[in-house]
């Protein structure tokens, strides 16, 4: 990051000092933000575990995490802290669903006796529910406009 | 050669490789998905899963060993769901304006995902274990584990599952919308994030940002209704 604004500062004949001075401290600025927002993100998970455990609400913990959080996003100080991490970790969602994905491949018995029967399942189950989600939601959205 | 053969059987044994394969052919399969122009089959996370489950057949690599690194990654999901509260908070002005419309579709349309997949597989004669396992498909997969577990299915089949569920909902969605004649970008983004989950939320964002907004609020929701409803609901079936 800071060589490319270096190097953009470079390439277009500006007084590069102060400039990238500049950038140089916003850049540890947002660096020490990234951190402090896993801090938080890892905080507010421990506490929904703890409550989760103490607890028979029946919720997961980062589920009780998250609820914690969205209580806590009316203060600035955390919202602020917590914005940046959270955008990194939800751009690169899908990244994370890979590691279990490949767990696919331990169930090979299950899937060579079953597998043409689950994905039939699979399929024709995620199409009704996309169908009825977006059926009703425009039903009653239009229903609500009138 | 046996030089080689010894340095692989020493590498692939340690938590670096499954770290690292694991990013390197998703970052593959990224900029092809991008190279393809954001084709739905092209999606990086089936083709990622593909490569990398053919590569650990091939090698001989089990499972445990390449989530001995894999794991680095896979740990990052816990603070991802904590991180759902920013979509939910950045749209709370909308959510309260239509909260009765959303809420009434996620809770129908999860039940209708759930239910249809029990009634399905019991039709199939899936087995029962398997059957529990399908139920909470369309939850992101750490909270589906969660709820498998209590309600008798294997948690990591139906982490399986989700993942699968979120490849179909991922790529074929657009399709089936197009055929219902449902165009507007946030009915579309909110039901592919009720029911792909986090995978289809994350080609919601790539395709549209109201769908993806959207999506990112359905997911953070069904996440909470179904952590909540589907363990009382199947503790009787």
């Amino acid at each position: 990051m800071i060589n490319a604004h270096a190097a953009m500062n470079d390439a277009t004949h500006i007084d590069t000092h102060t400039d990238t001075q500049n950038v140089t401290r916003s850049d540890t600025h947002q660096r020490a933000d990234a951190l402090a927002g896993l801090a938080w993100l890892l905080l507010f998970q421990s506490m929904g575990e703890v409550l989760a455990r103490g607890t028979s609400l029946g919720l997961p913990g980062p589920v009780i995490g998250m609820l914690l959080l969205l209580l806590a996003l009316r203060f600035a100080s955390v919202s602020r802290a917590v914005s940046q991490t959270a955008r990194i970790l939800l751009e690169h969602l899908s990244l994370l669903f890979v590691p279990v994905g490949v767990g696919v491949m331990t169930h090979l018995a299950l899937i060579s006796q079953y597998g043409v029967r689950m994905l039939v399942t699979l399929v024709v189950s995620t199409w009704i529910g996309l169908a009825v989600t977006a059926l009703v939601l425009r039903g009653m959205l239009k229903a609500d406009s009138r | 050669m046996t030089q080689f053969v010894e340095l692989w059987v020493y590498l692939s044994a340690t938590p670096l490789f499954g770290l690292t394969a694991t990013l390197v052919v998703y970052v593959v399969a990224r900029a092809a998905y991008q190279r393809a122009h954001h084709a739905p089959w092209a999606n990086p996370v089936l083709w990622s899963v593909l490569v990398l489950a053919a590569l650990l057949t091939l090698s001989g690599t089990p499972y445990p060993t390449y989530f001995s690194g894999a794991q680095f990654i896979h740990f990052l999901l816990g603070p991802a769901v904590v991180a759902l509260a920013l979509p939910l908070w950045q749209r709370r002005a909308e959510l309260r304006s239509r909260i009765a419309p959303i809420t009434v579709a996620a809770l129908a349309g999860g039940a209708a995902a759930a239910l249809s997949a029990f009634a399905v597989g019991k039709l199939l004669d899936l087995p029962s274990d398997v059957l529990r396992s399908l139920v909470p498909k369309s939850v992101t997969a750490p909270v589906a584990m969660g709820i498998a577990q209590q309600i008798g299915g294997i948690p990591a089949l139906s982490a399986v599952f989700a993942v699968l569920t979120g490849l179909v909902g991922a790529v074929s969605a657009k399709y089936l919308f197009d055929a219902l004649r449902i165009s507007a970008p946030d009915v579309r983004g909110f039901s592919i994030g009720t029911i792909a989950h986090g995978i289809g939320a994350a080609r919601a964002m790539q395709v549209h940002p109201d769908a993806g907004a959207y999506a990112g609020l359905a997911l953070s929701l069904q996440v909470v209704l179904a952590s909540l409803l589907m363990p009382l609901v199947f503790k009787w079936l």
